[in-house]
Protein backbone atom coordinates (compact mmCIF):
# COMPACT_ATOMS: atom_id res chain seq x y z
CA UNK A 1 0.00 0.00 0.00
CA UNK A 2 1.87 3.05 -0.97
CA UNK A 3 2.12 5.25 1.68
CA UNK A 4 -0.10 8.67 0.33
CA UNK A 5 -2.88 6.42 -0.58
CA UNK A 6 -4.21 6.14 2.69
CA UNK A 7 -7.61 6.70 3.93
CA UNK A 8 -9.46 7.97 6.79
CA UNK A 9 -9.99 4.76 8.35
CA UNK A 10 -6.67 3.32 7.71
CA UNK A 11 -5.70 6.37 9.78
CA UNK A 12 -8.36 5.39 12.74
CA UNK A 13 -7.07 1.86 13.14
CA UNK A 14 -3.22 3.51 12.64
CA UNK A 15 -4.44 6.31 15.38
CA UNK A 16 -5.97 3.04 17.34
CA UNK A 17 -2.55 0.83 17.19
CA UNK A 18 0.25 3.38 18.39
CA UNK A 19 1.71 2.29 21.13
CA UNK A 20 4.20 3.97 23.72
CA UNK A 21 7.22 2.43 21.62
CA UNK A 22 5.83 4.66 18.35
CA UNK A 23 5.98 7.78 20.80
CA UNK A 24 9.25 7.66 22.34
CA UNK A 25 11.79 9.27 20.52
CA UNK A 26 15.60 8.57 21.36
CA UNK A 27 18.64 11.28 20.49
CA UNK A 28 20.98 10.40 18.35
CA UNK A 29 24.82 10.83 19.46
CA UNK A 30 26.10 14.02 20.30
CA UNK A 31 28.40 13.89 17.05
CA UNK A 32 26.01 12.17 14.89
CA UNK A 33 25.80 15.48 12.60
CA UNK A 34 29.95 16.31 12.38
CA UNK A 35 30.30 12.82 11.32
CA UNK A 36 27.33 13.25 8.02
CA UNK A 37 29.10 16.54 7.59
CA UNK A 38 32.85 14.49 7.43
CA UNK A 39 30.81 12.20 5.09
CA UNK A 40 29.70 14.45 3.21
CA UNK A 41 32.98 16.55 2.43
CA UNK A 42 34.76 13.61 1.59
CA UNK A 43 32.77 10.78 -0.63
CA UNK A 44 36.05 8.18 -0.80
CA UNK A 45 37.06 8.44 3.02
CA UNK A 46 35.35 5.44 4.85
CA UNK A 47 33.25 6.13 7.21
CA UNK A 48 32.49 4.59 10.53
CA UNK A 49 29.31 3.48 9.11
CA UNK A 50 31.37 0.72 6.44
CA UNK A 51 32.88 -1.50 9.61
CA UNK A 52 29.41 -2.01 10.47
CA UNK A 53 27.61 -2.50 7.07
CA UNK A 54 30.10 -4.24 5.36
CA UNK A 55 30.88 -7.53 7.01
CA UNK A 56 32.50 -10.58 5.47
CA UNK A 57 29.48 -12.03 4.41
CA UNK A 58 28.54 -9.71 2.05
CA UNK A 59 24.93 -10.87 0.66
CA UNK A 60 25.65 -11.14 -3.17
CA UNK A 61 24.07 -8.00 -4.27
CA UNK A 62 26.20 -6.22 -2.27
CA UNK A 63 28.80 -7.05 -3.84
CA UNK A 64 27.67 -6.22 -7.51
CA UNK A 65 30.03 -3.10 -8.17
CA UNK A 66 27.85 -1.26 -10.45
CA UNK A 67 25.11 -0.67 -8.38
CA UNK A 68 26.14 -0.03 -5.19
CA UNK A 69 27.96 3.12 -5.19
CA UNK A 70 27.61 4.53 -1.47
CA UNK A 71 28.70 1.44 -0.95
CA UNK A 72 31.38 1.49 -3.44
CA UNK A 73 32.64 4.82 -1.94
CA UNK A 74 33.02 4.06 1.44
CA UNK A 75 33.99 0.67 1.16
CA UNK A 76 36.83 -0.04 3.85
CA UNK A 77 39.71 -1.71 1.65
CA UNK A 78 42.26 1.49 1.06
CA UNK A 79 41.46 3.78 -1.97
CA UNK A 80 43.80 1.94 -4.25
CA UNK A 81 43.24 -1.72 -3.41
CA UNK A 82 39.33 -0.67 -3.98
CA UNK A 83 39.96 0.77 -7.52
CA UNK A 84 42.07 -2.39 -8.21
CA UNK A 85 38.90 -4.30 -7.02
CA UNK A 86 36.55 -1.90 -8.95
CA UNK A 87 38.44 -2.25 -12.68
CA UNK A 88 38.57 -6.00 -11.84
CA UNK A 89 34.57 -6.14 -11.51
CA UNK A 90 34.11 -4.14 -14.66
CA UNK A 91 36.37 -6.15 -16.49
CA UNK A 92 33.82 -9.08 -15.69
CA UNK A 93 31.09 -7.19 -16.14
CA UNK A 94 32.39 -6.05 -19.58
CA UNK A 95 32.87 -9.57 -20.15
CA UNK A 96 29.61 -10.77 -19.51
CA UNK A 97 28.43 -8.45 -21.95
CA UNK A 98 26.69 -10.32 -24.85
CA UNK A 99 26.57 -7.61 -27.47
CA UNK A 100 26.85 -3.80 -27.22
CA UNK A 101 24.70 -0.86 -28.71
CA UNK A 102 26.03 0.62 -31.69
CA UNK A 103 26.09 4.78 -31.66
CA UNK A 104 26.84 5.96 -34.91
CA UNK A 105 26.86 9.72 -34.78
CA UNK A 106 28.64 10.33 -38.07
CA UNK A 107 26.24 8.19 -40.75
CA UNK A 108 23.35 10.09 -38.55
CA UNK A 109 21.78 6.86 -39.23
CA UNK A 110 21.05 4.61 -35.49
CA UNK A 111 22.31 1.12 -35.71
CA UNK A 112 20.76 -1.28 -33.26
CA UNK A 113 22.35 -3.62 -30.76
CA UNK A 114 21.39 -5.03 -27.81
CA UNK A 115 22.62 -5.69 -24.17
CA UNK A 116 21.79 -8.52 -22.29
CA UNK A 117 21.17 -9.74 -18.90
CA UNK A 118 23.62 -11.06 -16.95
CA UNK A 119 21.99 -14.08 -16.14
CA UNK A 120 24.49 -16.58 -15.66
CA UNK A 121 26.42 -13.55 -13.66
CA UNK A 122 26.09 -13.57 -9.82
CA UNK A 123 26.32 -9.55 -10.01
CA UNK A 124 22.74 -9.76 -11.24
CA UNK A 125 21.02 -12.14 -8.24
CA UNK A 126 17.66 -11.08 -9.64
CA UNK A 127 18.18 -10.67 -13.57
CA UNK A 128 15.45 -10.74 -15.82
CA UNK A 129 14.73 -14.02 -18.21
CA UNK A 130 15.15 -11.68 -21.07
CA UNK A 131 16.69 -9.55 -23.07
CA UNK A 132 17.01 -6.07 -24.55
CA UNK A 133 17.58 -3.75 -27.41
CA UNK A 134 18.51 -0.60 -27.44
CA UNK A 135 18.82 1.58 -29.80
CA UNK A 136 20.46 5.44 -29.49
CA UNK A 137 19.58 8.23 -32.01
CA UNK A 138 21.96 9.82 -34.71
CA UNK A 139 22.65 12.67 -31.79
CA UNK A 140 22.20 10.78 -28.68
CA UNK A 141 19.39 12.21 -27.57
CA UNK A 142 17.25 9.47 -26.88
CA UNK A 143 17.38 5.59 -26.19
CA UNK A 144 15.18 3.10 -26.89
CA UNK A 145 14.49 0.08 -26.09
CA UNK A 146 12.73 -3.18 -27.17
CA UNK A 147 12.77 -6.45 -24.95
CA UNK A 148 12.40 -9.86 -26.01
CA UNK A 149 9.52 -10.58 -23.32
CA UNK A 150 7.63 -8.70 -21.01
CA UNK A 151 9.12 -6.59 -18.15
CA UNK A 152 8.19 -8.28 -14.42
CA UNK A 153 5.20 -6.14 -13.74
CA UNK A 154 4.81 -6.36 -10.11
CA UNK A 155 7.22 -3.68 -8.65
CA UNK A 156 8.44 -0.95 -11.11
CA UNK A 157 11.55 -0.54 -13.18
CA UNK A 158 13.73 2.22 -13.55
CA UNK A 159 16.28 3.27 -16.68
CA UNK A 160 19.78 4.13 -15.56
CA UNK A 161 23.19 5.22 -17.07
CA UNK A 162 25.69 5.14 -15.30
CA UNK A 163 29.63 6.76 -15.90
CA UNK A 164 31.94 3.61 -16.35
CA UNK A 165 34.30 4.81 -13.77
CA UNK A 166 31.15 4.40 -11.25
CA UNK A 167 31.22 8.46 -10.23
CA UNK A 168 27.44 9.43 -11.36
CA UNK A 169 24.81 7.65 -12.35
CA UNK A 170 21.20 9.69 -13.69
CA UNK A 171 17.83 7.91 -14.06
CA UNK A 172 16.07 8.64 -17.44
CA UNK A 173 12.72 7.23 -15.50
CA UNK A 174 10.37 4.51 -15.22
CA UNK A 175 9.88 1.79 -17.95
CA UNK A 176 7.33 -0.01 -17.80
CA UNK A 177 7.61 -2.21 -21.93
CA UNK A 178 9.23 -0.76 -25.07
CA UNK A 179 9.98 2.55 -25.07
CA UNK A 180 12.17 5.74 -25.99
CA UNK A 181 13.70 7.40 -23.23
CA UNK A 182 15.32 11.16 -23.20
CA UNK A 183 19.01 11.31 -22.04
CA UNK A 184 19.49 14.35 -19.69
CA UNK A 185 21.15 17.37 -20.89
CA UNK A 186 24.51 17.32 -20.35
CA UNK A 187 24.81 13.27 -20.27
CA UNK A 188 26.83 12.11 -22.79
CA UNK A 189 26.02 8.40 -23.74
CA UNK A 190 29.78 7.78 -24.08
CA UNK A 191 31.16 9.06 -20.51
CA UNK A 192 27.19 7.30 -18.89
CA UNK A 193 27.89 4.01 -21.21
CA UNK A 194 26.60 1.64 -18.46
CA UNK A 195 23.25 0.71 -19.42
CA UNK A 196 20.93 -0.58 -16.02
CA UNK A 197 17.35 -1.62 -15.34
CA UNK A 198 16.48 -2.52 -11.82
CA UNK A 199 13.74 -2.41 -9.94
CA UNK A 200 12.96 0.17 -7.46
CA UNK A 201 9.85 -0.71 -5.22
CA UNK A 202 7.97 2.76 -4.28
CA UNK A 203 9.56 3.46 -1.05
CA UNK A 204 10.56 6.51 -0.39
CA UNK A 205 14.20 6.35 -1.29
CA UNK A 206 14.90 7.77 -5.02
CA UNK A 207 18.56 5.73 -5.48
CA UNK A 208 19.29 3.03 -7.44
CA UNK A 209 17.79 -0.03 -5.11
CA UNK A 210 20.88 -2.31 -5.72
CA UNK A 211 18.25 -4.30 -7.87
CA UNK A 212 19.60 -4.73 -11.18
CA UNK A 213 17.92 -6.95 -13.28
CA UNK A 214 19.47 -6.21 -16.58
CA UNK A 215 22.94 -4.46 -17.42
CA UNK A 216 25.19 -3.46 -20.16
CA UNK A 217 28.12 -1.11 -22.07
CA UNK A 218 27.08 1.18 -24.84
CA UNK A 219 29.96 1.05 -26.92
CA UNK A 220 30.77 3.43 -29.71
CA UNK A 221 31.09 1.41 -33.06
CA UNK B 1 -16.83 5.69 26.32
CA UNK B 2 -14.10 8.27 25.95
CA UNK B 3 -10.52 6.89 25.16
CA UNK B 4 -7.72 9.93 26.29
CA UNK B 5 -4.52 9.54 23.87
CA UNK B 6 -2.04 11.22 25.42
CA UNK B 7 -0.26 13.21 22.51
CA UNK B 8 2.87 14.34 25.58
CA UNK B 9 5.74 13.71 22.73
CA UNK B 10 7.51 17.31 21.84
CA UNK B 11 10.21 16.83 19.27
CA UNK B 12 13.62 17.90 20.23
CA UNK B 13 14.73 20.84 18.58
CA UNK B 14 17.33 23.46 18.99
CA UNK B 15 16.43 26.74 19.63
CA UNK B 16 19.15 28.79 17.29
CA UNK B 17 18.20 26.67 14.02
CA UNK B 18 14.36 27.10 14.68
CA UNK B 19 14.20 30.78 15.40
CA UNK B 20 15.78 30.93 12.11
CA UNK B 21 13.38 28.57 10.05
CA UNK B 22 10.62 30.47 11.92
CA UNK B 23 11.81 33.43 10.11
CA UNK B 24 11.58 31.49 7.02
CA UNK B 25 8.24 30.74 7.87
CA UNK B 26 7.10 34.00 8.43
CA UNK B 27 8.45 34.99 4.54
CA UNK B 28 6.62 32.01 3.49
CA UNK B 29 3.20 32.89 5.53
CA UNK B 30 2.82 35.94 3.33
CA UNK B 31 2.58 34.28 -0.14
CA UNK B 32 0.95 30.76 0.93
CA UNK B 33 -1.85 29.20 2.19
CA UNK B 34 -0.42 28.71 5.77
CA UNK B 35 -2.44 30.60 8.75
CA UNK B 36 -1.92 32.31 11.33
CA UNK B 37 -3.03 29.56 13.89
CA UNK B 38 0.28 26.77 12.30
CA UNK B 39 2.43 26.38 14.84
CA UNK B 40 6.17 27.82 14.91
CA UNK B 41 7.21 24.05 14.31
CA UNK B 42 4.84 23.62 11.54
CA UNK B 43 5.30 27.01 9.65
CA UNK B 44 9.21 26.33 10.07
CA UNK B 45 9.01 22.48 8.49
CA UNK B 46 6.66 23.79 5.57
CA UNK B 47 9.52 26.41 4.96
CA UNK B 48 11.99 23.92 5.51
CA UNK B 49 10.16 21.79 2.76
CA UNK B 50 10.77 24.75 0.34
CA UNK B 51 13.86 24.84 0.32
CA UNK B 52 15.44 21.52 0.84
CA UNK B 53 16.17 20.89 -2.89
CA UNK B 54 17.90 24.34 -3.45
CA UNK B 55 18.93 25.72 -0.48
CA UNK B 56 22.66 25.65 1.16
CA UNK B 57 24.08 23.24 3.15
CA UNK B 58 22.65 25.07 6.53
CA UNK B 59 19.13 23.15 5.14
CA UNK B 60 20.97 19.73 6.04
CA UNK B 61 21.35 21.25 9.78
CA UNK B 62 18.02 22.04 10.07
CA UNK B 63 16.75 19.02 8.43
CA UNK B 64 18.62 16.89 11.23
CA UNK B 65 17.46 19.19 13.65
CA UNK B 66 13.95 18.73 12.83
CA UNK B 67 14.17 15.13 11.93
CA UNK B 68 17.33 13.56 13.37
CA UNK B 69 15.75 12.17 16.32
CA UNK B 70 12.55 10.25 14.21
CA UNK B 71 15.02 8.42 11.86
CA UNK B 72 17.43 7.27 14.78
CA UNK B 73 14.52 6.57 17.15
CA UNK B 74 12.86 4.51 13.87
CA UNK B 75 16.16 2.60 13.41
CA UNK B 76 16.15 1.89 16.92
CA UNK B 77 12.83 0.32 16.63
CA UNK B 78 14.96 -3.12 14.96
CA UNK B 79 18.61 -2.51 15.51
CA UNK B 80 20.97 -1.50 18.26
CA UNK B 81 21.96 1.96 18.94
CA UNK B 82 25.71 1.84 17.25
CA UNK B 83 24.09 0.75 13.91
CA UNK B 84 20.72 3.08 14.19
CA UNK B 85 23.73 6.08 14.34
CA UNK B 86 25.26 4.37 11.18
CA UNK B 87 22.40 4.32 9.44
CA UNK B 88 20.96 7.83 10.62
CA UNK B 89 24.62 8.92 8.86
CA UNK B 90 23.63 6.92 5.74
CA UNK B 91 20.23 8.44 5.47
CA UNK B 92 20.76 11.85 6.30
CA UNK B 93 24.05 11.75 3.28
CA UNK B 94 22.16 10.36 1.05
CA UNK B 95 18.83 12.66 1.39
CA UNK B 96 21.24 15.78 0.94
CA UNK B 97 22.88 14.24 -1.96
CA UNK B 98 19.57 13.30 -3.59
CA UNK B 99 18.02 16.28 -2.53
CA UNK B 100 16.95 17.67 -5.72
CA UNK B 101 14.67 15.11 -5.89
CA UNK B 102 12.63 16.02 -2.93
CA UNK B 103 9.08 17.78 -3.90
CA UNK B 104 7.07 19.32 -1.66
CA UNK B 105 4.26 19.08 -3.50
CA UNK B 106 4.61 15.13 -3.34
CA UNK B 107 4.52 14.91 0.35
CA UNK B 108 6.20 15.81 3.65
CA UNK B 109 10.12 15.67 4.27
CA UNK B 110 9.23 13.08 7.47
CA UNK B 111 8.11 10.53 5.02
CA UNK B 112 10.63 10.84 2.39
CA UNK B 113 13.26 10.24 5.26
CA UNK B 114 11.66 7.58 6.81
CA UNK B 115 11.16 6.16 2.90
CA UNK B 116 14.54 6.26 2.79
CA UNK B 117 15.37 4.87 6.56
CA UNK B 118 13.57 1.88 5.87
CA UNK B 119 15.39 1.08 2.54
CA UNK B 120 18.82 1.17 4.43
CA UNK B 121 17.63 -0.67 7.39
CA UNK B 122 16.70 -3.70 4.78
CA UNK B 123 20.14 -2.91 3.16
CA UNK B 124 21.68 -3.15 6.65
CA UNK B 125 20.03 -6.27 7.40
CA UNK B 126 20.72 -8.32 3.77
CA UNK B 127 24.53 -7.49 4.53
CA UNK B 128 24.61 -9.23 7.73
CA UNK B 129 25.06 -12.96 7.97
CA UNK B 130 23.80 -15.41 10.42
CA UNK B 131 25.22 -13.87 13.19
CA UNK B 132 23.20 -14.56 16.29
CA UNK B 133 19.62 -15.25 16.63
CA UNK B 134 18.49 -11.97 17.71
CA UNK B 135 19.62 -10.72 14.60
CA UNK B 136 18.41 -13.03 12.47
CA UNK B 137 15.21 -12.96 13.60
CA UNK B 138 14.93 -9.29 13.07
CA UNK B 139 16.34 -9.56 9.85
CA UNK B 140 13.29 -12.08 8.65
CA UNK B 141 11.04 -9.70 10.43
CA UNK B 142 12.60 -6.41 8.61
CA UNK B 143 13.86 -8.40 5.36
CA UNK B 144 10.77 -10.48 4.19
CA UNK B 145 7.80 -8.36 5.99
CA UNK B 146 9.06 -4.99 4.80
CA UNK B 147 5.50 -3.92 5.48
CA UNK B 148 6.12 -4.54 9.12
CA UNK B 149 8.55 -1.74 8.85
CA UNK B 150 6.55 0.22 6.96
CA UNK B 151 3.70 -0.14 9.74
CA UNK B 152 5.96 0.68 12.32
CA UNK B 153 6.93 4.05 10.44
CA UNK B 154 3.61 5.04 9.50
CA UNK B 155 2.77 4.99 13.02
CA UNK B 156 5.68 7.01 13.95
CA UNK B 157 4.86 9.34 11.42
CA UNK B 158 1.32 10.02 12.63
CA UNK B 159 2.09 10.57 16.44
CA UNK B 160 4.64 13.34 14.60
CA UNK B 161 2.27 14.57 12.21
CA UNK B 162 -0.63 15.16 14.95
CA UNK B 163 1.99 16.52 17.35
CA UNK B 164 2.67 19.46 14.86
CA UNK B 165 -1.18 19.97 14.63
CA UNK B 166 -2.20 23.48 16.04
CA UNK B 167 -3.63 22.50 19.73
CA UNK B 168 -7.28 23.35 18.69
CA UNK B 169 -7.27 21.02 15.38
CA UNK B 170 -4.89 18.12 17.76
CA UNK B 171 -7.58 17.86 20.38
CA UNK B 172 -10.63 17.74 17.33
CA UNK B 173 -8.44 15.50 15.27
CA UNK B 174 -8.05 12.70 18.45
CA UNK B 175 -11.57 13.03 19.20
CA UNK B 176 -12.15 12.70 15.46
CA UNK B 177 -9.88 9.87 14.53
CA UNK B 178 -8.89 7.52 17.76
CA UNK B 179 -12.65 8.13 19.76
CA UNK B 180 -15.08 7.82 16.92
CA UNK B 181 -17.07 10.64 17.69
CA UNK B 182 -18.58 12.73 15.10
CA UNK B 183 -18.67 16.26 14.02
CA UNK B 184 -21.76 17.32 15.95
CA UNK B 185 -20.72 15.10 19.59
CA UNK B 186 -17.15 16.85 19.15
CA UNK B 187 -18.91 20.36 18.56
CA UNK B 188 -21.07 19.43 21.92
CA UNK B 189 -18.29 18.61 23.78
CA UNK B 190 -15.74 21.05 23.24
CA UNK B 191 -18.22 23.84 22.60
CA UNK B 192 -16.09 24.99 19.81
CA UNK B 193 -18.57 25.78 16.36
CA UNK B 194 -19.84 23.42 14.19
CA UNK B 195 -18.39 24.83 11.12
CA UNK B 196 -15.02 25.60 12.69
CA UNK B 197 -15.18 21.56 13.62
CA UNK B 198 -15.28 20.36 10.11
CA UNK B 199 -12.80 22.75 8.69
CA UNK B 200 -10.52 21.66 11.64
CA UNK B 201 -10.74 18.09 10.43
CA UNK B 202 -10.50 19.06 6.47
CA UNK B 203 -7.44 20.78 7.33
CA UNK B 204 -6.28 18.58 9.68
CA UNK B 205 -6.28 15.10 7.25
CA UNK B 206 -4.55 17.37 4.81
CA UNK B 207 -1.46 18.04 6.78
CA UNK B 208 -1.39 14.54 8.08
CA UNK B 209 -1.86 13.23 4.73
CA UNK B 210 1.36 15.11 3.88
CA UNK B 211 2.82 14.48 6.87
CA UNK B 212 2.36 10.88 6.27
CA UNK B 213 3.38 10.06 3.05
CA UNK B 214 5.39 10.51 -0.19
CA UNK B 215 4.37 9.93 -3.53
CA UNK B 216 6.89 9.14 -6.11
CA UNK B 217 6.78 10.36 -9.84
Amino acid sequence: MPMADIQLQDWVALGQSITDEDRERHLPPADLFTRIEAGLADVDAPTATTETLISDDVAPEHEAPLIDLEAERTRRAPRAKRRARRQLSMAAAAAAIVAVIGISAITGEPEPASFVAQATNAELPEAFGGTAEALVNSNATEISLVFSESLPAEEPVELWLIKEDLSDMVSLGLVQSDGSFAVPDGVDVAEYSVVDLSIEPDDGDATHSGRSILRGVLQST
Amino acid sequence: MVRHIPLNFRRIMHLQSDLRTYCWGMTLLATSELRTEDTAVSLAVAALEQRFATGPESTLRDAYDHFGSLVYSLCRRSVDDAAAADITQEVFIAAWRNRERFDPARGGLAPWLTGITRNKIVDYFRARGREDRRVEQAKQTFVEHPGELEDVALRMLLVDAIDGLPERSQTIITMAFFEDLTHVEIAARTGIPLGTVKSDIRRGLERLRHGLGYAHG
